[in-house]
């Protein structure tokens, strides 16, 4: 169950979306969620998926990577949707029991929800796998550094988010192996109420705290003794300088939002 | 009691470019009183056979017999048998999760459904086959040293009274004393309860000083499996697949080569020094 | 000048109950001493809780002496402005492979130190590569460390501290935690750098085999430096090594038990060739 999870978890590849600058593919992600909300008919799901597929196609990761992050969520897409059948109100009732109504507009607002969560979840996804890590954080760290004299801990904040997603691929695996190893002493994650599954859960995330903490003193000490002092005279190795392609993309990311805002304006 | 696989194969991302067989075609049976060595290099399948051993995997394809039982077959209890089949797995210190010792190693017992009392019975049992003094019950297992913690976490699944217990490298990443001391409690639980033992290791040197029977797992599948002495003679065989002989297999190697006339089979210090004596003796006879 | 000068250091940690007040004073390190010269290979030897991992974090200036001093290239580590030439100077590796990586890309994990010495940007560059280049690791440049195995994962935490361009490398158990491909793989870039780049190196371990090939050996137990030099001298005497509870090389067992029977071997054999040497000679005398 948690190896599924794909959050953070970047896919090395030589291509396009993996070369431009993060600070690029930041404001492109930014943009492509305000589009969804943006959006209120069927119809802007036609260019919200055209340029999802093109930003997909380009980046040679492979769907079916990018389809197993939306496996964990599918829970949440069921919970949302079931709310929104039943809690839209409207006239075409379709079938009334009990004190449920389930109506024709409700059915639309719950694949409404659905697939605005899935492009959600695919196409933020698509940052961290294009992105290492530190390039996202570099692209922060940059890109905010208009704050740094409002004393926002920039760099900071960047070398937290670092680390952050340096060790989920780490923690998840020992997760699974924790859960693996709690059942082979007999341990039952997988029946009972919820106050039981609760409490099962407890072998399993004393465990995972005391080992997180563990590394991250562990980390601390190795990060120090490699001269670690803030972000004070620190250079990079990596700079961030726009290319062409980068401009390019800035083009593609505005003209995009262009399209959706006029959608919405002409009520489509 | 047996425990026997039968064609188990297990294949990772099955349908996609990446498949990858970690096991293939694995045969294997089990009985009473066996000290067993598992050996194989990082990546040879020997986790994943281990995995399927206790039921946390299900084969590809294949089964695993406990008793004649399938037990992956229909209204089979594979929490209870988890209990029959212990398995510890490498560095199971980082398990505990327990206020204190003995509430920790009461976890297994309680899962099978066991009073709190009759709970505690087998965890002080356990305790004390891994030689962890009762002083120490109502410490908070985090402030162990390293060896305790491990003994500890191992008293947690022999506290289920397992009728084979499987050991992934126990000794990983302890230094001689802590090393000892686990191999110890492990000569000590054979002794005591005469079950059956598995144990995984990467150091040739334990695995011939301990265990009766060796097998040994290449690419994901049985290479061999036997007795040491026949299975340590194959240097060359056991080199070609990233592994190596007890040290001592290669001192009489080069003894021979050298024109001492010391024969075949020791493995350890005590029988390599008897036939290095045994042959000055004669030499003077 | 000595790279390493350890004068006669003790270190006190105090242990606190559960609301934080002194309990008591530990002492962790007792009267250690060393000193190390350019291009030395040193082992320092010892099980868990016999300070040697204390007194590794001595050399980074991680920890300072409680007592005594510890001077890295003629700089007192106690003095906190030499803090940062200290480390650039005795760059340390861990045991844990995975907890002391900061990136989640090989090169930009080894650029890490430079960056923070401040190197120019085309010097790192450089830097990595011939850091890779020497631990050959440098084909997995762009991969992801959680992709490579433990003794991959240490060659690379060896590139780290080796773009720092130490004089010298203070490895606290870095073999601890992998099998024995990994292992060789590890103690062989080891040994290579101390002979091609004469980078001095101290590893700190628990497995003998590892120590046979040192200069000098310091046995450390209870905090204090029990036995020191040279592999040969501190292995002659195996009884006096193994009431330390430290591992004998099965050879040196082996030729132990024979002179003990009664064959003339000399003390401290530790490796093959020259135990199969030494049996010839014997040999030889008896005629057989």
């Amino acid at each position: 169950m948690f190896k599924d999870i794909t959050l953070g978890q970047y896919y090395p590849a030589d291509s396009v979306i993996h070369r431009l600058d993060p600070r690029v593919k930041l404001l492109g992600t930014i943009v492509y969620i305000a589009s969804l909300f943006i959006g209120k008919t069927f119809f802007t799901f036609i260019p919200i998926a055209a340029f999802l597929v093109m930003v997909v196609i380009l980046s040679k990761v492979p769907v079916s990577f990018i389809l197993k992050g939306i496996k964990p969520i599918i829970p949440l897409l069921i919970i949302s949707a079931a709310f929104n059948l039943i809690l839209t109100p409207g006239d075409s009732v379709i079938v009334k029991f009990w004190i449920i109504t389930i109506n024709w507009e409700g059915v639309f607002m719950a694949i409404f929800i659905i697939l605005r969560l899935l492009f959600l979840v695919a196409g933020t996804s698509i940052l961290t796998l294009t992105t290492t890590p530190t390039r996202l954080t570099d692209g922060i760290e940059k890109g905010l550094r208009f704050l740094v004299p409002l004393k926002v801990p920039v760099h900071e904040i960047a070398m937290m988010m670092s680390i952050a997603l340096r060790f989920i691929p780490i923690l998840t695996e020992e997760a699974d192996k924790i859960k693996k190893a709690q059942m082979a002493r007999g341990a039952d994650f997988e029946s009972g109420n919820l106050m039981k599954r609760v409490r099962a859960m407890i072998p399993l995330l004393v465990p995972l705290f005391v080992s997180a903490f563990r590394r991250a003193g562990d980390l601390a000490m190795a990060m120090e003794a490699r001269c670690y002092h803030g972000s004070e005279g620190r250079t990079k190795m990596k700079l961030l300088v726009y290319s062409g392609r980068d401009f390019a993309a800035y083009g593609v990311i505005f003209g995009y939002l262009a399209i959706v805002i006029i959608m919405r304006v002409f009520g489509l | 009691m047996e425990l026997k696989t039968q064609n188990l194969t297990y294949e990772y991302d099955t349908g996609t470019s990446y498949a990858k067989k970690a096991i293939e075609d694995v045969n294997l049976v089990i009985s009473d009183n066996e000290f067993i060595g598992l050996i194989g290099h990082t990546g040879s399948g020997k986790s994943t056979l281990i995995q399927h051993l206790n039921g946390l995997l299900k084969a590809t394809s294949g089964h695993v017999y406990w008793n004649g039982n399938d037990i992956f077959s229909e209204g089979f209890d594979r929490r209870e048998f988890r209990g029959h089949v212990g398995l510890v797995f490498q560095y199971p210190e980082y398990q505990l999760f327990g206020t204190d010792v003995l509430k920790d190693v009461c976890f297994g017992p309680k899962n099978l459904g066991l009073s709190e009392e009759e709970a505690k019975v087998r965890a002080k049992e356990a305790l004390a086959l891994v030689g962890i003094d009762e002083k120490l019950f109502k410490s908070s297992p985090f402030e162990l040293s390293g060896g305790q913690k491990r003994r500890v976490a191992i008293a947690g699944v022999l506290a289920m009274r397992p009728d084979i217990l499987i050991l992934d490298e126990p000794t990983a990443g302890l230094d001689p004393k802590g090393r000892d001391e686990i191999l110890d409690s492990v000569s000590a639980i054979r002794r005591e309860t005469g079950n059956t033992v598995i144990l995984v290791s990467h150091s040739m040197d334990d695995v011939a000083e301990y265990v009766d029977r060796v097998i040994v797992i290449n690419k994901g599948r049985i290479e061999f499996d036997g007795i040491p002495r026949d299975i340590f003679s194959r240097i060359e065989e056991l080199e070609e697949m990233g592994l190596s002989a007890p040290a001592i297999s290669y001192i009489m190697r080069d003894l021979k080569d050298a024109g001492f006339n010391v024969g075949d089979g020791a493995l350890t210090v005590k029988e390599a020094a008897d036939k290095i004596l045994d042959n000055f003796r004669r030499g003077h006879v | 000048m000595s790279i390493i000068d350890v004068r006669n250091i003790a270190y006190d940690y105090a242990k606190k109950d559960d609301e934080g007040k002194e309990v008591e004073s530990v002492r962790a390190l007792d009267g250690v001493s060393m000193e190390v010269n350019t291009g030395e290979f040193i082992a320092v030897l010892g099980h868990n809780g016999s300070g040697k991992s204390t007194f590794a974090k001595h050399l980074n200036a991680l920890l300072v002496p409680s007592e005594g001093s510890v001077y890295i290239c003629g700089m007192d580590t106690s003095d906190t402005a030499n803090t940062l030439e200290v480390r650039k100077s005795a760059g340390m590796v861990f045991q844990n492979p995975d907890n002391q990586m900061v990136a989640s890309v090989v090169d930009e994990e080894v650029g890490f130190g430079p960056e923070n010495m401040g190197v120019p940007t085309e010097e790192i560059l450089k830097r990595v590569e011939d850091a890779l280049n020497a631990v050959g690791m440098y084909a997995y440049k762009d991969s992801s460390p959680t992709r490579l195995s433990g003794g991959q994962k240490q060659r690379i935490a060896i590139a780290g501290i080796l773009a720092m361009r130490p004089k010298c490398i203070v490895a606290d158990e870095p073999t601890a935690m992998l099998d024995p491909k990994g292992r060789a793989d590890v103690l062989r870039v080891l040994h290579m750098l101390n002979k091609e780049q004469n980078v001095t190196v101290i590893l700190i371990t628990h497995n003998m085999e590892e120590v046979i090939d040192a200069d000098r050996v310091f046995v450390m137990e209870g905090g204090k430096v029990v036995m020191n030099g040279t592999p040969g001298e501190v292995f002659s005497d195996v009884e006096a090594v193994q009431k330390l509870r430290l591992d004998v090389p099965e050879v040196t067992k082996l030729a132990f038990e024979l002179k003990k029977k009664g064959l003339p071997l000399k003390n401290g054999i530790l490796t093959r060739e020259e135990f199969v040497r030494e049996l010839k000679v014997l040999k030889n005398m008896s005629g057989i």
